[in-house]
């Protein structure tokens, strides 16, 4: 309930268009809005720019969110757009696995043996599968909010969602003997 | 086709993993910033911006037929203004983009529309007198067109009326591409696939057709929810778009210059012989109600899905129906081919409300069948292989039960088969029950 009068709170501000609202939002939702794009774009300076764009099309468009309840939905659905988008307008991505910080391996040893990445493995699905990975297995979004979100069908992203793991699965494959982390 | 929660789990538990150190660094002033000075849109002609992943070659081919829709179009006198949102490819149906709404960025060669058709007295094609001036951020009128409409719905007309002459022919007739805008459309950013229909209807003869949902598409001068249409013959005919609640009409003449060619005759059905699904309904215990149809953009720009509802009940007593794997699909006259039936509604994944592939109906109960096609699904990024066996115009199916068949005559909206191609293999249709609609 705390969470929907919080959402409900910052819509009404975003459309209000008070300023300390984008830093609500950029607080609350900003590095899961860069993870769901860092997922498609394998880009950290690219994903911030998802952010800002994603930051911008709510100071916009916000009034358009009937139901205040979804703005996280929402706005990782804007994302994933925008991601999108960038993906096609440059098809130059950044070299793939990125840096450090992605990676929490720290000084445990039982980690640094592991240099298997499924964000790495994510990175050679196509986009749009990327995307639907990211909405829902990373952001919890339901398939039909990806179809939303993707302008697909249910049954097309179900379907994509299904060849995302099956890719996965092979690409873990050499994992299989590993406990879960 | 399995689901496994265990490993859907784990990578849900290891994406969150991995990406738990990526913490974001945007504050509010960059985004203020940017707010602040925002570009306007660099783009010169209508693109489709589709939120969707574009083939690699298409992209480069935009570039290409860009770079020559340019040259082209600065040797042409004004009179090419005209076809400067035509398209020489075919247009694609409602929901799609792709190579059609890509080929609309090009000045179309075809000397017929620079030619003058004559309009028949009878057909009182739409002169926008006054013209509609748009809100911003749109110019007053569009360049070589006029606006047409209102606030809540508006559209772009030639001056002197809308003359649709020597446009490619589609498996269902004419096409076209329709651009609507609207103060309440709130864009592509948030509604990329926005909701409108667009339907036809013939004045001087009968005839009518409806597309949607639409696709979104992008001009110098702002965005426009774009409708591909296929009209099925020449004529006058009244275009109507609706959205949000609101409709305009215009009225439209086309020549008889280009008629869609006429199925040829085929063969008298032959029976065909179909598994057994299993479970214990019979074809005489089922009734099917009125079958409904539907589309919406599939996986590829180039297909969308297309979908009928099939509504049974049952008036036998109660029985388990389960969905089969191979069904019988022909065209209006040919004979019956059995195809493979994929399923899609197995995977259960959180927050899936899932579909069924077999459920019990009751004495006197009812529910539906989500029939769908499945053609380029599942190829995401490659190529798909080649349909086998193809079976064109689809608008019967043998719906085999545990006795019997239940034989289901498909809508055809617009006069053309809503399946206009099942292959034979790959498994090209889909089926589902849906249970919610029972």
């Amino acid at each position: 309930v705390s969470a929907e009068l919080d959402a409900a709170r910052l819509v009404d501000e975003l459309r209000a268009h008070r300023p300390e609202a984008l830093d609500a939002l950029l607080a609350t939702f900003g590095p899961e809005i860069e993870r769901v794009a860092y997922l498609v774009l394998h880009s950290r300076p690219d994903a911030e720019e998802v952010v800002i764009d994603t930051a911008m099309t709510a100071w916009d468009r916000v009034g358009s969110l009937r139901d205040p309840s979804a703005l996280r939905a929402w706005l990782l659905q804007v994302a994933a757009r925008h991601s999108l988008q960038r993906v096609r307008r440059s098809r130059s991505v950044d070299p793939f696995p990125p840096a450090a910080p992605l990676r929490a391996d720290g000084g445990d040893p039982a980690a640094l043996i592991d240099r298997f990445s499924l964000v790495a493995a994510v990175a050679d699905l196509p986009p749009r599968m990327r995307a639907a990975v990211a909405l829902h297995f990373f952001a919890d979004l339901t398939v039909d909010d990806v179809a939303t979100a993707l302008g697909r069908s249910r049954n097309t992203v179900k379907t994509e969602l299904r060849l995302a793991l099956e890719r996965l699965r092979t690409a873990m494959a050499p994992e299989a003997g590993r406990d879960d982390r | 086709m399995t689901s496994d929660p265990d490993f859907e789990a784990r990578v849900r538990r290891q994406l969150r993993s991995e990406l738990s150190g990526l913490t974001s660094s945007v504050d509010s002033s960059t985004v203020r910033e940017r707010l602040a000075h925002r570009p306007r849109r660099p783009w010169i002609l209508w693109r489709s911006s589709r939120p969707v992943g574009r083939p690699q070659w298409a992209g480069r081919l935009m570039v290409v037929l860009t770079v020559a829709g340019v040259l082209i179009a600065g040797t042409l006198t004004a009179g090419v203004l005209i076809g400067l949102f035509r398209s020489n490819a075919p247009t694609a149906p409602a929901g799609q983009a792709g190579p059609s709404a890509l080929a609309s960025t090009l000045p179309t060669l075809q000397p017929t529309l620079l030619a003058t058709p004559v309009v028949p007295s009878s057909c009182a094609v739409t002169r926008p007198d006054p013209p509609f001036a748009a809100p911003s951020p749109y110019p007053s009128q569009p360049p070589g067109r006029v606006w047409y409409g209102s606030e809540a719905l508006w559209t772009m007309l030639m001056p002197n009326g809308e003359v649709w002459s020597g446009y490619p022919i589609g498996p269902g007739g004419i096409t076209q591409k329709t651009f609507w805008f609207s103060t309440n459309w709130p864009g592509t950013a948030v509604e990329p696939v926005p909701a409108i229909t667009v339907t036809g209807t013939r004045l001087d003869g009968s005839g009518s057709f409806t597309f949607g949902p639409g696709t979104n598409a992008s001009a110098q001068f702002g965005e426009a929810m774009l409708v591909g249409i296929e009209v099925p013959t020449p004529g006058c005919w009244q275009i109507t778009g609706h959205y949000a609640g609101s409709q305009l009409s215009y009225v439209v003449w086309i020549p008889p210059a280009a008629t869609p060619a006429t199925p040829s005759p085929t063969a008298t059905p032959a029976p065909l012989a179909l598994p057994n699904p299993g479970g214990t309904c019979s074809a005489s215990q089922i009734v099917v109600g009125t079958v409904t149809s539907g589309s919406g953009p599939g996986a590829s720009p180039y297909a969308p899905v297309r979908f009928v509802y099939l509504p049974l009940s049952n008036v036998g007593s109660g029985c388990a129906l389960h969905l089969p794997t191979v069904i019988g699909v022909a065209s209006a006259t040919g004979p019956f081919t059995a195809v493979s039936v994929e399923d899609t509604g197995t995977m259960t994944t959180t927050g899936d409300i899932g579909s069924e592939q077999s459920a019990s109906i009751g004495s006197g109960a009812s529910l539906t069948i989500r029939l769908s096609d499945w053609w380029f699904v599942g190829f995401v990024g490659a190529t798909p292989p080649p349909c086998l066996n193809p079976v064109s115009d689809v608008t019967r199916v043998a719906f085999p039960l545990a006795t019997g068949s239940l034989q289901i005559e498909l809508p055809t909206p617009g006069g053309s088969a809503l399946f206009q191609q099942v292959c034979s293999s790959p498994a090209s249709m889909t089926a589902n029950i849906d249970l919610s609609g029972g």
